[in-house]
């Protein structure tokens, strides 16, 4: 099963500039785990709701940083974020979450974000009876007999 | 009645469904190392998380209805504290104040049921029941180890 069949889209995106804030709130209205954050049509990083919460967190004794202003998502994002394209296999994006402890893996094609694939469209595909641990088994031998030769 | 017919052995769900879904419980992280008094103050769970790699912890106050703590949702909690006052009170709140009820499961449910009741409650984890017990906390992360890292090319399948 190719990512692309099962991906979430349209992509909601963010940008660097935005603040914490901003972001935040389009977690809540769309029930999203993480955001996608693009500059110039280009993914550059992924902000997750534990970024964004621990950005607002006062570390220590630092008795200002409760109401420091306008922290912006590109200051608390993961940079340089995994992805992969729509033709990638399922399985091998499951375990690259599992491997990276992901929520969400962007999708890219051409250097441009299509979609995403989250935890959710994964359930959503076990519940289906669409994908089971065999699924996962027979795909990675064949992958590994493809690396073979 | 004729003699020598035995009546049909009822199943409880289709031969297929018994042979080719896994159980619930067999892919739910057990209880118990999760389990942590509804005292326990936050930020010996946000430690006690952390040093185990947890993201969930397991709130149990004296009943059969255990309550399941995230790590966002207690990050959640102090990020909206209204100044250091109050996130310094936040911060000394015991666990049982934030921790929250979630669906519950039979735990030999086959797994995909479970998966499919999850989404139409709109929630990412379970707490699986056996016998009136609380036995299992079933997660997203726990369906994406089960189906993504049972078995790996070059080794045998366990069954």
């Amino acid at each position: 099963m190719r990512a692309g069949d099962i991906i979430s889209r349209p992509v909601t995106r963010v940008a660097p500039d935005a603040t914490v804030t901003e972001a935040a709130g389009l977690l809540v209205e769309h029930g999203y785990s993480a955001l996608p954050v693009v500059e110039d049509g280009r993914l550059v990083g992924i902000a997750t709701e534990a970024d964004m919460v621990r950005a607002r967190i006062p570390a220590g004794d630092d008795a200002t940083a409760a109401t420091r202003p306008a922290v912006t998502v590109g200051e608390v994002m993961t940079r340089d974020p995994v992805s992969r394209t729509p033709d990638s296999d399922v399985a091998d994006v499951v375990g690259e979450m599992l491997d990276r402890r992901l929520r969400v893996v962007p999708i890219v094609e051409d250097g441009s974000l299509v979609g995403v694939l989250t935890r959710r469209d994964v359930l959503r595909c076990v519940a289906q009876r669409r994908l089971t641990s065999a699924d996962v088994w027979h795909d990675r031998l064949d992958l590994a007999d493809r690396e073979r030769g | 009645m004729t003699t020598g017919e035995r009546a049909p052995v009822v199943l409880a769900a289709p031969p297929e469904v018994l042979d080719d879904d896994p159980r619930a419980r067999d892919c739910a992280d057990p209880l118990e190392p999760l389990l942590v008094p509804a005292a326990l103050r936050v930020p010996a769970a946000l430690a006690l998380m952390r040093r185990r790699g947890l993201d969930h912890l397991v709130v149990r106050d004296g009943t059969h209805q255990p309550r399941v703590l995230s790590e966002v949702a207690l990050l959640r909690r102090l990020a909206a504290a209204a100044g250091p006052e109050d996130h310094a009170r936040r911060a000394l709140e015991s666990v049982g104040l934030i921790a929250r009820a979630v669906p519950r499961l039979p735990a030999d449910m086959p797994l995909p049921d479970a998966v499919a009741e999850l989404l139409a409650a709109d929630d990412d984890m379970a707490v699986l029941v056996h016998a009136g017990e609380p036995v299992a906390l079933l997660t997203a992360g726990s369906v994406l180890r089960a189906i993504g890292t049972t078995r790996r090319p070059g080794t045998r399948s366990p069954r």
